[in-house]
């Protein structure tokens, strides 16, 4: 074991770690109590380890051939470093004992005893990585992948779980602040998809836009994706996913599972719908991507309230989400800011709608002005927290060790250039590098 | 391709490369073509010539592919022979009486000739978008002047070139590493002037044009990439 005994092994020092900062096992009490809970919570977990594909095949699909190795990597980095990043801090900092509401204290690398722990947290660990891959997408064709992975280790230890230490903290003791007050986020409108997509627009905004996305009149000039088909499987695999986002977080096999896998699937199909009808009202184009964009944006929107409001309402909060990606992929044009796949508008603009809507259409109270008042605080911490530290994190290690891919590598195209291979070597037509030679 | 031959000597060159490329009648009326649509020109737009050639007497892909190669071959050996300079750009933003600010080698070097064929393909392209797109490339292409590492004599040269105040000549100095990351430059205010999408497509096609010169066998296009 040459490589333990290195006197600058990190893996005593991890042993060390685990042995001080383990606790034996989760609370007792609570879901995930019965062999049906626990099989449920591990079919929903692989679910959601599913979207990671469909995530890679959207954001793969929405790239240039050029780059559609360096997704695809940066998808895989954010479940593999993020799932290692997320065990031995996230998890702690998110759902350890929180007693002052701010901030998780303990279960840093923590030990897994029995088939509860490990059901909640390899659970947890897919929704980390889902939060953190939101940023890939929205940064793809120009960021550089080993910066990238050091953004993605840092969502899913810091960003992403402090966030969520306030809104869903307190598994192991105490509660969040925001919980305690009253949000409402059943699976992760804000906690997962808004603090992925303020990460990805402080990115965006730090890196810039690719070169000569806009011209110097500000005209934004469209880059398609190289397939489309991928695009729309993509986001077919996305949807099936989601059955396990929402319906997983019961963390129990209950009959809830019903009404929520049905408010999920009928908030994607009016999305889709909603912007299509928009579309033809307005006299656009029916767009492919940003119609299927708009039923990922409607699976978004019902995340926070899939529990707990009512089919006709979910359906409505779909419809609303579908045009809501229409404009918002509008409005990022307009600013200027390069977001090849739309994570902004879908998870972030869907993110605060579905959020506010988990507060309007609350089966406990319509319109309940406390509540709505309560959701809009979440949501506003949510994009102050996240979109502040990220924004200035992200600032700094540009200055230190750059984020931005240099342009003779935009030109090259990232495949060749971080990673050696291209996605489609019999293509050579399309080279706009030098090889391997 | 606009140069310091004469216009005698432009004709004569072009007479020689459809001579090589067409059959005669093809190559009289091409040469009719040139003396009534080009030749009073002060830019030699070669793929613009091409592409009228063709429809005027309906070229195979091979053929245009054979007399763009003609035409690049013998307004090189044309130019070379008459001055020592052998070509300039398309869209000149050269001063026209000004001599380049670095003496031109005696002997053409291939790598020297793939890239003016490259990066007039490539002004050509850009310049068929329209004058907007030209005026952005040319500020681009100034701006982009701060991040090209080449030395300073070069550096001031390429300054020089994309102000228009010299001949492409001027750059021919430069050292195969150094074009290379000239033409870097250039293909980034490509995607600035056009988009990336246009610029990679213009790029590609350069790159198949550039490939066509014999020149291209001692030192392949892509090795600028």
């Amino acid at each position: 074991m040459p490589f333990f005994r290195h006197p600058r092994s990190p893996i005593p020092f991890l042993v060390i770690l685990c042995l001080f900062v383990t606790r034996p096992a989760l609370a007792d009490g609570g879901p995930l109590q019965t062999s049906a809970d626990i099989s449920w919570v591990v079919i929903a977990a692989a679910l959601v380890f599913f979207m990671q594909a469909g995530f890679a095949l959207l954001e793969n699909g929405m790239a240039r051939s050029k780059n559609a190795i360096n997704v695809i990597m940066k998808n895989y980095a954010d479940m593999s470093f993020g799932a290692l990043a997320f065990w031995l801090v996230g998890f702690g900092v998110m759902f350890g004992a929180n007693p002052s509401g701010w901030l998780g204290t303990d279960h840093f690398a923590t030990g897994v005893h029995d088939g509860r722990d490990a059901a909640f947290l390899l659970f947890q660990i897919m929704f980390a990585a889902t939060a953190a891959t939101i940023v890939s997408g929205a940064v793809a064709e120009r960021m550089r992948f080993l910066p990238y992975v050091l953004v993605s280790i840092l969502i899913t230890t810091l960003i992403y779980s402090v966030f969520g230490s306030w809104a869903w903290g307190g598994w192991f003791g105490g509660e969040g602040w925001l919980a305690r007050m009253g949000f409402v986020d059943f699976a992760g409108s804000t906690v997962v998809h808004s603090v992925g997509a303020w990460c990805a627009l402080a990115a965006v905004i730090v890196i810039g836009p690719r070169l000569g996305r806009f011209s110097s009149s500000g005209a934004a000039r469209e880059i398609p994706g190289h397939n489309l088909p991928n695009v729309a499987l993509g986001a077919f695999i996305l949807w099936l996913g989601w059955f396990g986002f929402n319906a997983g977080s019961t963390l129990t096999a209950s009959p809830d599972i019903g009404p929520i896998a049905l408010n999920t699937h009928m908030a994607a199909a009016s999305a889709f719908v909603g912007a299509l009808i928009f579309q033809s009202l307005t006299r656009r184009t029916t767009v492919m991507t940003t119609t299927v964009n708009a039923a990922i944006g409607g699976l978004v929107a019902i995340t926070a309230g899939c529990a707990s409001i009512d089919l006709p309402f979910a359906v409505l909060t779909g419809f609303v989400a579908g045009i809501l990606v229409c404009l918002g992929q509008d409005l990022m044009a307009r600013l200027r800011l390069d977001d090849v796949v739309g994570a902004i508008p879908v998870h972030g603009f869907c993110g605060v709608w579905g959020t506010l809507a988990a507060g309007l259409f609350h089966r406990d109270g319509l319109f309940d002005p406390d509540r709505i008042l309560i959701q809009l605080i979440g949501i506003w911490v949510c994009f102050v927290w996240t979109f502040g530290i990220s924004f200035i994190l992200f600032w700094v290690m540009d200055r230190l060790i750059g984020l931005r891919a240099d342009s003779l590598h935009e030109q090259r195209g990232l495949d060749i250039t971080e990673h050696y291979e291209v996605g489609y070597p019999e293509f050579h037509s399309d080279l706009t590098h030098r090889g391997k030679s | 391709m606009a140069n310091t031959m004469s216009a005698t000597q432009r004709r004569e060159a072009v007479r020689l490369a459809l001579s090589e490329a067409l059959e005669p009648e093809d190559a009289r009326s091409a040469l009719r073509l040139w003396d009534s649509g080009f030749a009073d020109s002060p830019s030699i737009n070669i793929i613009a010539f091409v592409a009228e050639t063709a429809g005027l007497i309906d070229l195979s892909t091979k053929q245009r592919h054979d007399l763009r190669r003609a035409l690049y071959h013998f307004l090189l050996k044309s130019g070379t022979q008459a001055d020592s300079s052998s070509v300039s750009d398309p869209v000149p933003p050269a001063a026209p009486d000004r001599e380049p600010e670095t003496p031109a080698p005696t002997q053409t070097r291939p790598s020297w000739v793939v890239f003016v064929c490259m990066v007039t393909n490539i002004l050509a392209g850009v310049h068929m978008e329209g004058s907007d797109a030209m005026q952005e490339f040319s500020h681009s292409l100034r701006q982009r002047k701060k991040k090209v590492r080449v030395s300073e004599p070069l550096d001031r040269a390429f300054v020089a070139w994309s102000a228009g105040q010299v001949r492409i000549e001027a750059l021919e100095t430069a050292t195969d590493a150094d074009l290379a990351r000239l033409f870097h430059a250039v293909y980034v205010a490509t995607a600035e002037a056009i988009g990336p999408v246009e610029a990679d497509r213009l790029l590609t096609r350069c790159i198949n044009e550039a490939e066509s010169l014999p020149e291209a066998r001692l030192y392949p296009p892509r090795n600028f990439l």
